[in-house]
């Protein structure tokens, strides 16, 4: 059972580093910083759901810090944790009464929010204002598409995992 | 999909709107330029002249912006992103670039700012 927990935590968090490997070597085309597809969500969200709370957090902010470390650039720890956090947070308490979909949008929002509060205390400056904006509605739409997509493998997963975690060797 | 789920968003789209409507509606046009490196001022410019400057920041670092027609915007930058040139024309109060690799932050100010920069 600590095993096969273990296995799946390791799992998870391999993969959350690889879908932000990925994301980063998309060429930022997005005009305001912190603009993001959000694929890292994918998995936080599965193990919100598969595995439960604490794993998201555990994954998430693991996965956080071996970015930085891999392939980070000073100043963005503190604003992938600072989003991560937040976001892991507000998907925790929204799990209790909503939906996974809209879970993951709200999740998506308090992660963009998170990185442009720390922004404004690292920058020193009260003026972005306007990325706030263009971050808020750019979480909804990246937080709604990793919605679907994220309910779907929640979907097909659920099953397989709980099976998994009882100790079925047929997996 | 239910009910509250609706609320909850439809809440969350008018929150954006929300705080686009007063960040919109806050904007007036800005008359003076402010060029911040790692959180220090640098510089400060009049957005009505006609003005390039260039940041030299450590390693070669090198950000440049121009000023023209009241707007602002970044020209050149040697960060490897470049979001900073992407950030376009600005020209209200409020608004600014910001290129996080160099630290560079150009920031426009408005009315109120001019009599702080007559009283220092």
């Amino acid at each position: 059972m600590k095993t096969r927990k273990a296995a799946l935590y390791g799992m998870l968090t391999a993969l959350a580093l690889l879908m932000s490997y990925v994301e980063a070597q998309v060429p930022a085309f997005f005009a305001v910083p912190g603009m993001k597809l959000g694929l890292v969500n994918i998995v936080v969200l599965a193990a919100l759901y598969l595995l439960g709370p604490q794993a998201a957090l555990v994954i998430s902010l693991l996965r956080v810090f071996l970015a930085a470390a891999m392939f980070g650039n000073g100043m963005s720890l503190y604003f992938s944790a600072a989003g991560a956090l937040l976001s892991g947070l507000v998907m925790i308490l929204l799990k209790l009464k909503f939906h996974r979909v809209t879970v993951s949008i709200a999740g998506g929002i308090a992660h963009n929010i998170g990185q442009i509060l720390v922004a404004m205390i690292v920058m020193e400056t009260g003026m972005v204002a306007w990325y706030l904006v263009a971050l808020w509605f750019s979480g909804l739409a990246s937080g709604a598409l990793i919605g679907i997509l994220g309910n779907e493998l929640v979907k097909r997963l659920e099953g397989p995992v709980t099976r998994f975690m009882k100790g079925d060797e047929s997996l | 999909m239910k009910r509250k789920d609706i609320y909850l968003l439809a809440g969350l789209i008018t929150a954006g709107l929300l705080i686009g409507l007063i960040v919109f509606f806050s904007g007036k046009p800005g008359n003076t330029v402010s060029v911040r490196v790692d959180g220090r001022e640098v510089m400060t410019f009049s957005l009505e002249k006609e003005q390039e400057y260039e940041i030299q920041g450590e390693d070669g670092r090198y950000n440049k912006i121009i000023i023209r027609n009241g707007e602002v915007w970044m020209e050149e930058a040697s960060c490897p992103d470049h979001l900073c040139m992407k950030m376009g024309h600005l020209s209200k109060s409020g608004q600014s670039i910001i290129c996080l690799p160099n630290k560079v932050v150009i920031e426009i100010h408005g009315q109120e700012n001019e009599v702080d920069e007559i009283a220092k």
